[in-house]
């Protein structure tokens, strides 16, 4: 009986014990990021020998003014009333403003990119130099999720599509739809080597 | 009574059954063998089988609630005792929650009733004393819906925002409790006693929005939880 009791007692200890024990298992992250690994036409891994910078369009905008005359175009970030006295034409161009995600990152194998809380498609710019570039568009549905009362809340997301142009990239594949805050590899995009 | 189930039972399980063309070759039990069996199974002192059936309530969830938790659980069990050595235990409970966190701000409501099913084995079944120290598994469900809600999410690259509330998400659970308790009497026919439990989820139902925090009958945890009863028993006069 004793023995008995003592077990149970111990079993109690141990039950209170791991209670006391739990942790916060809140993930490290609080952000979802879409996790894009560069790889070879054999799906080997690859680096990339230039530098790669990303690039998204905001949603703000850059206002420039646009003077024409037959010949002559100028364009300045503000007004200049003589211009129009000397005959040239004014037009008002908005360009979104852009952000870097990525700023010139060399031998770069893989990127996590954010994607937007709102927007259904998000277009990201890779540029390897001032003249070679690719363009990405990734097509999504946004699930804001409930991760729990300590944890808070983190964007979801579901890749439902994804393009891109083909100036170094040769193809582009989704291997994980599911974008959320563990990180893992969402999408392979494979390039053109040469040897 | 029980001596003659479980013989026929292991009757069934050894005596020759033509099975599929008689591939298997099966033996009758013998007398000795039946003898050590029973023996093993304990059933030489036979007394009935059926001990008697107890209605008991929890102190521990209203308890808590009273005392400023975020939880209120309610339960009721209906506990059959056989051979004063099983114990099958029907428990129907409801659960419910409308608790805010200070630090995240988020907000999330639920009521729901619970089921667990059940069997609790009392390790002192030799011993003819009205308590006993048990150990116990049950299988526990719920289906229920739940609100949550909190501040608006901030994109932290384009800068908007996005309203964060959700009513009515739609939830299920099915856990499992391994479970140590002791009972005593404490007054005829009545008996108090504790039980600690461990609690793991097997199977629960995620919406794309939400996981479901606090479940009715679990508690709130991720995948693992603890619990503790402390149940007022009474033992329904039977003979």
């Amino acid at each position: 009986m004793k023995k008995l009791l003592r077990g149970v007692l111990v079993a109690v200890g141990l039950c209170i014990g791991m209670a006391g024990c739990e942790s916060n298992d809140c993930m490290l992250s609080s952000e979802s990021y879409c996790s894009m690994s560069f790889v070879d036409g054999k799906g080997n891994a690859v680096k990339l020998l230039d530098t790669l910078s990303v690039l998204v369009n905001l949603y703000e905008y850059d206002e420039y003014y646009v003077y024409h005359c037959d010949t002559d175009t100028v364009v300045l970030q503000e007004p200049v009333d003589s211009l129009v006295e000397k005959g040239y034409e004014l037009s008002l161009l908005t360009q979104p403003k852009q952000g870097v995600l990525l700023n010139r990152k060399t031998g770069a194998d893989r990127v996590e990119l954010p994607l937007s809380f709102t927007a259904e498609r998000d277009t990201f710019f890779f540029q390897y130099s001032a003249r070679l570039a690719d363009t990405v568009w990734v097509d999504h549905l946004n699930h804001p999720y409930f991760s729990s009362m300590d944890c808070g809340t983190v964007m979801h997301y579901k890749i439902v599509g994804i393009t891109s142009t083909h100036h170094l990239i040769d193809s582009i594949q989704v291997v994980s739809s599911e974008v959320t805050n563990t990180l893992k590899e969402n999408v392979k995009i494979y390039y053109t080597v040469s040897h | 009574m029980l001596r003659y189930i479980i013989l026929l039972v292991i009757n069934l399980l050894f005596v020759s059954v033509p099975l599929s063309a008689q591939t298997k070759k099966m033996r009758q039990v013998t007398e000795p063998e039946r003898s050590k069996i029973a023996e093993w199974l304990d059933l030489t002192d036979s007394i009935p089988v059926f001990q008697g059936v107890s209605v008991m309530t929890d102190l521990v969830g209203p308890g808590w609630y009273a005392f400023g938790g975020d939880f209120f659980s309610s339960e009721v069990a209906l506990e059959v005792n056989l051979l004063n050595r099983f114990f099958p235990v029907l428990e129907v409970g409801y659960g419910r929650t409308d608790a805010t966190n200070e630090d995240t701000d988020l907000h999330y409501k639920t009521a729901a009733p619970y089921f667990r099913v059940g069997l609790n084995y009392n390790v002192q079944y030799k011993k003819k004393s009205p308590g006993y120290i048990f150990a116990g598994g049950r299988l526990g469900y719920t289906s229920f819906e739940y609100d949550v809600d909190g501040p608006p999410m901030t994109d932290p690259v384009w800068g908007n925002e996005v309203p964060f509330r959700f009513s009515g998400i739609k939830g299920q659970a099915l856990w499992a409790e391994l479970m140590i308790g002791v009972r005593a009497e404490i007054y005829k026919n009545f008996h108090m006693g504790w039980s600690f439990r461990y609690k793991v989820r097997l199977n629960v139902k995620d919406s794309p929005n939400a996981s479901p925090w606090y479940i009715p009958g679990f508690g709130a945890s991720d995948n693992t939880a603890f619990g503790a009863t402390y149940d007022i028993v009474y033992r329904i006069p039977w003979k």
